[in-house]
């Protein structure tokens, strides 16, 4: 994997795992204005790393393969336990 | 999928339907006023000697008294006997969390045991609070601070 991918891989993770958090937290809490406020800044944050990463280093999932490969690149790069973050 | 927000849950805190309001409402921190709380439960049955204000005050009271009350106790009918409570369990403090709690101030997590039905499961509101860095909470597995509790290995 070629220079910060690992890095931010290791960003969307993070920001992956706060955004299922704040999920969970809204499926019993609907009402909390805070928690979606923070669910809403969290996706803003992830979505252009997630579309950062699968234009410079790998699709993310099967069907996130980028514009300059073959459709089924998604096998190519280490899996995510394999990464040394 | 819709995408449309899931229907409010009205609830406050704590759950306990038709339970947390007894015949003589004591809302008190104070433990000796809860004790006291004990008392008028029997006091506004109107039944002396009140057999739940002696067991409940357990072994707080001169053992002396103890006995010759529970012999009167005893004396009572079994209806009058039964206490409509759990006795003398203590009030269970808010979990110390150094100011990092989602629940909000401790006084509203206090309750008296003594109110609770027996086998029974009660669950306390969760509120959001301050949570973790996103880095911190993937580390530690959770995003809220009051629910990170590591196994002590």
């Amino acid at each position: 994997m070629n220079g910060n991918c690992p890095t931010l891989l290791r960003q969307i993770m993070e920001l992956q795992f706060t955004a299922v958090e704040l999920n969970l937290f809204l499926d019993t809490h609907p009402n909390s204005q805070e928690a979606l406020r923070d669910f809403c800044r969290v996706i803003e944050r992830l979505q252009p790393l997630m579309s950062e990463y699968q234009n410079k280093c790998a699709p993310l999932v099967a069907a996130g393969a980028g514009v300059n490969s073959d459709c089924w690149n998604w096998i190519d790069e280490p899996w995510p336990w394999e990464i040394n973050y | 999928m819709s995408g449309s927000r899931k229907k409010p849950i009205v609830w406050t805190w704590p759950i306990i339907p038709g339970y947390m309001v007894p015949k003589d409402p004591v809302v008190n921190d104070d433990t000796e006023e809860l004790e006291s709380s004990s008392s008028t439960v029997g006091a506004v049955k109107e039944q002396p000697p009140s057999p739940e204000a002696v067991i409940s005050h357990g072994g707080e009271s001169d053992p002396a008294q103890i006995s010759s009350t529970h012999n009167e106790a005893l004396e009572a009918t079994a209806e009058e006997r039964i206490p409509p409570t759990a006795p003398g369990y203590p009030k269970i403090p808010a979990p110390a969390l150094d100011g990092q709690s989602g629940y909000g101030p401790e006084k509203e997590y206090q309750f008296e045991l003594e109110r609770l039905k027996l086998a029974r499961a009660y669950i306390p509101w969760q509120r959001y609070g301050p949570t973790y860095s996103p880095r911190e909470a993937l580390e530690r597995g959770t995003l809220f601070p009051e629910l990170y509790s590591p196994y002590p290995y």
